[in-house]
């Protein structure tokens, strides 16, 4: 099978006006260049979920404007399904839907119902297939009742659902969703990622996320690709993410009388330590011999081991990546 | 997609009670006010730059006609252009099969402003003229009609010259509104000196859509010459648009998310 989106080398560079003065600008300019992106190179298969992970700053919404042909890159070349995206031929734009958490596609004063009219006329969605589709995705996000609702009377989660159906009214082969559930509370998210996977795993969209909510990513995607400052630390699957963390463990610990720090430190890294409890990070090989020590030197209320979350293992990356570049 | 425009900013413009009419009683106001003053002018005078008072309301009556149908359509589109530029939302439009420049252009095609705000202001000035006292050819009043419309398209292609900056700088709001003296430059042709009269036509448009078109369907400006500077203009300003726009599309930046 042949890569869907192939990035090859991709870098960009934005340049900016330093002198702001209205009459010194004009001659002495000043420019300042922002390497958002530095040469990454990524290819992604049909029907794929991708998730661009980094912190602010670092290149992931960039990378998403490069693929969508927002914007070109300074150098290298994207190519999604053989087209250029910064071509914007209207057979590649027909391909792709993007979401943009903080930004609205529907018009504000009118029905979401009365912006499908107008995506289904710049899609030229046959009337049938539109009314099956649009009917399809309100049951599927519980939208229904609202499709002649005036989207500014919408709360924010029905709007981003629908903002979604806007999205996918035309049924793209590539998804592009930026921070999704952003301000969304927790049922609104849970749905929206529910939909995102059920969309990829019936109807073979390849999903290209970028998000700061690692529970959009553990639940959406299978594939993890980190970036920062704008350079790519991390390109495999979740699995393989946690795998290779799997040599540590997070073991919480309740006490009867709780001990001091100094009596805690001995065993490993103390996560958090307050009145409820402690949170210590044991290595996986010396777990179950530390946890008998523990108990046997300390009166247990209770305990409960996991796994190290995945921002701390993002976070950890990003310590080695700096490290490393440093 | 024009019909559905129009459709969509109706129904934009409808879904408030009792939005908009402030504006009805601002150009009514406005418009009485001109009428007052024209009527003291021309009180002391036969003429003024060869027009009667007829000819003056008539002159004024067509820049009204193009003050709202240039609001209706070209500035409102280069103002929304401006802020979604701006606020990034232009991001969603780019990324849809539409021919951006046409689409940017038509998104906001509003037919109940123009009815609106318009309408009442026009048919106080239409109700003032003697028509009488004015004689029209058929043919000058066919190509008057044409160069309005030559006169429009070069105006929205200027106009949008003044918005398109926000591509490189971020906003350019302020700049746009240096577009409204183009939109009711309401001068007798044939009282500017020939060399600005040709500047004011095809470099910066502020006759082109009234002052000349009036001027050729009154009989005071050759019909071949006007045609020619009319529809000059429309041509040369439309590519200088294109070929600033296409280079604006390559400095979009998108705002940051």
């Amino acid at each position: 099978m042949k890569p869907i989106i192939t990035a090859h080398h991709i870098s960009k560079t934005f340049k900016s006006r330093g002198n702001r003065n209205l009459v010194t600008g004009l001659w002495r300019p000043e420019w300042n260049y922002k390497h958002a992106v530095s040469d990454i190179s990524f290819e992604i298969m049909p029907g794929e979920a991708v998730a661009f992970l980094g912190p602010n700053g670092a290149g992931k919404t960039t990378t998403t404007k490069m693929m969508t042909g927002l914007i070109a890159p300074t150098e290298g070349n994207v190519t999604i399904n053989g087209f250029t995206p910064f071509d914007r031929s209207p057979d590649f734009l027909r391909q792709i839907g993007l979401v943009m958490g903080n930004k609205a596609g529907l018009n504000w004063d009118l029905s979401a119902r009365q912006s499908f009219w107008l995506l289904q006329n710049i899609y030229k969605i046959p009337q049938q297939r539109f009314d099956a589709h649009l009917k399809k995705l309100a049951e599927l996000l519980d939208v229904t009742a609202h499709l002649d609702t005036q989207v500014r009377r919408l709360s924010l989660g029905e709007r981003m659902k629908l903002e979604l159906i806007g999205a996918i009214i035309h049924e793209p082969t590539i998804l592009f969703l930026d921070e999704p559930t952003i301000g969304l509370d927790i049922i609104a998210k849970k749905n929206i990622r529910q939909f995102l996977r059920q969309i990829q795993k019936d109807d073979s969209i390849t999903l290209v996320l970028t998000s700061h909510d690692m529970d959009d990513i553990e639940q959406v995607c299978d594939r993890v690709l980190v970036i920062n400052h704008g350079t790519k630390i991390y390109d495999n699957s979740l699995a393989a993410l946690n795998d290779h963390y799997k040599t540590m463990r997070y073991v919480r610990f309740v006490f009867d009388k709780q001990p001091a720090k100094a009596a805690l430190e001995e065993f490993g890294e103390l996560v958090t330590y307050d009145p409820s409890g402690v949170l210590l990070q044991i290595a996986t090989e010396t777990m179950i011999k530390t946890i008998a020590t523990i108990s046997s030197r300390f009166s247990l209320l209770d305990m409960r081991v996991e796994s190290v979350p995945l921002e701390e293992i993002i976070e950890e990356l990003f310590r080695t990546a700096s490290k490393s570049s440093s | 997609m024009l019909g559905i425009n129009i459709v969509n900013t109706w129904q934009t413009e409808t879904a408030y009670f009792a939005h908009g009419w402030g504006n009805v009683l601002s150009t009514v106001a406005f418009t009485i006010t001109y009428l007052v003053f024209i009527s003291v002018i021309f009180a002391n005078v036969h003429t003024l730059a060869g027009f009667t008072r007829d000819q003056m309301l008539f002159l004024l009556l067509v820049v009204q006609v193009n003050f709202y149908l240039m609001w209706s359509w070209a500035f409102n589109n280069a103002q929304r252009l401006v802020d979604d530029v701006n606020r990034g939302n232009f991001d969603l439009l780019l990324t849809k099969p539409l021919p951006a420049l046409f689409y940017s252009s038509v998104r906001n095609i509003s037919l109940l402003q123009f009815v609106r705000d318009g309408l009442p202001a026009i048919l106080f000035v239409i109700f003032a003229i003697q028509w009488q006292h004015l004689t029209f050819q058929p043919l000058a009043v066919l190509a008057g009609l044409l160069l309005i419309v030559a006169g429009q398209i070069a105006t929205q292609s200027f106009l949008l010259l003044f918005a398109l900056p926000v591509f490189w700088y971020g906003q350019s709001s302020d700049l746009l509104n240096l577009s409204y003296p183009l939109m009711d430059a309401d001068m007798p042709y044939t009282g500017i000196q020939p060399n600005l009269r040709v500047v004011l036509t095809l470099v910066v448009p502020a006759l082109a859509s009234a002052s000349l078109p009036v001027a050729v369907m009154l009989g005071k400006f050759d019909m071949i010459s006007g045609l020619g500077l009319g529809f000059g203009a429309a041509a040369l300003l439309s590519v200088i648009k294109m070929v600033i726009w296409k280079s604006a599309l390559r400095h979009y930046t998108s705002a940051s998310s």
